[in-house]
């Protein structure tokens, strides 16, 4: 989800990129995914790089309706003019529900409990023990045995 | 204001050259089809952090080809963020038109682009644009594309900006008989996402 207030800023750069192959079975998936978002306003940079691997694992029932509990560990840097630097590492879990809209999207609901583990100095993130989160978010799939187009 | 009119007036008088100079290609007979094929995307979330703050956000889109060249779509959007005393909401709807042209796998596509939205911090207001991009579908189910996108506010001492932006979509088939079916142990998934806002005048 990007949200770009790009009337303020000199120039802003975001990149998402994630990839999870399921490791040899239908119900075990792991997954890389790659977040930087970095800006400069009026020569002022900021911004953020966040490394995430997960593991997840389903309970392959149905497409309608497919249960998932996942693990994943997350190290964010973030860069800020005020306060310098800060890792502000955490670690969670997930459980959730995955319905196929069409072999190649499926739309993931789930629960995020999120524990952040602080070894940066300064203020960045601070009073932040954990969090819970809602997320819902179609995601595209690349069966090998796609069809022709 | 009258630069502003003019650039954009120029900016879609050069869309419409490059999408009629592209459309003599497009008539040849093309055995990909698209007609009612649609691009799709969903995200949203919701974040609680007991005693200080929560922020809810959605917003999707969903972008239909009506016929082989003409591809219209919705993308609504709404959010709110909480505080220990405020509440602040936002929501917009953007409508989109995009001409495509081009043959088999790879789609060039010229658009507009108008939206209407609300916050808490700048009231009501619009948005117009345009865009440019191309797409390469990978199956009848996903496709890559890239576009560079201009958006300017309508209020008066708004900043234009440009952006380029390269997706993986996921695209719902024309037919809808597909038997849909849990992946295969050689299933991957993907997401890419990039984009970049330029230096603004």
């Amino acid at each position: 989800m990007y949200g770009y207030a790009s009337s303020a800023v000199s120039y802003e750069q975001g990149a998402d990129l994630r990839i999870a192959p399921f490791i040899g079975v239908r119900w075990a998936q792991v997954g890389l995914e790659l977040t930087s978002i970095n800006s400069n306003f009026s020569g002022v940079k900021s911004g953020s790089n966040e490394i995430v691997g997960f593991t997840r694992l389903y309970a392959p029932v149905s497409a309608r309706a497919e249960p998932f509990l996942e693990v994943f560990g997350t190290t964010p840097t973030v860069r800020q003019p005020t306060t310098g630097g800060s890792k502000l590492s955490n670690f969670g879990g997930s459980a959730g529900l995955r319905h196929y809209v069409t072999n190649g999207s499926a739309i993931d609901v789930g629960t995020t409990w999120r524990w952040y583990a602080r070894t940066g100095v300064d203020n960045a993130g601070s009073g932040r023990a954990h969090d819970v989160s809602l997320q819902v978010r179609l995601v595209t799939q690349i069966r090998y045995l796609a069809g022709p187009l | 204001m009258v630069a502003r009119r003019r650039r954009f007036a120029l900016l879609l008088a050069a869309l419409l050259s490059v999408a009629c100079a592209c459309s003599a290609s497009a008539q040849r007979e093309d055995s990909t089809s698209l007609t009612g094929a649609a691009r799709m995307s969903l995200d949203g979330g919701a974040i609680l952090q007991p005693g200080t703050s929560h922020r809810a956000s959605i917003g999707g889109e969903y972008m239909r080809f009506v016929s082989e060249h003409w591809q219209l779509g919705l993308a609504p959007s709404v959010g709110a963020s909480t505080s220990m005393v405020s509440i602040y909401g936002r929501s917009s709807l953007a409508g989109i038109a995009n001409y495509v042209t081009g043959t088999g796998n790879l789609r060039w596509y010229a658009g507009g682009y108008a939206s209407a939205a609300e916050n808490a911090q700048q009231g009501q207001f619009g948005v117009v644009g345009a865009q440019v991009g191309a797409l390469y579908l990978l199956s009848p189910l996903a496709a890559f594309r890239g576009e560079l996108t201009w958006r300017t506010p309508t209020r008066a001492g708004s900043v234009a900006s440009w952006q380029f932006i390269a997706f993986l979509d996921p695209y719902l088939p024309a037919t809808g008989s597909e038997r849909v079916s849990l992946p295969s142990d050689a299933a991957v998934e993907s997401r890419a996402t990039c984009m970049g806002t330029p230096a603004v005048p």
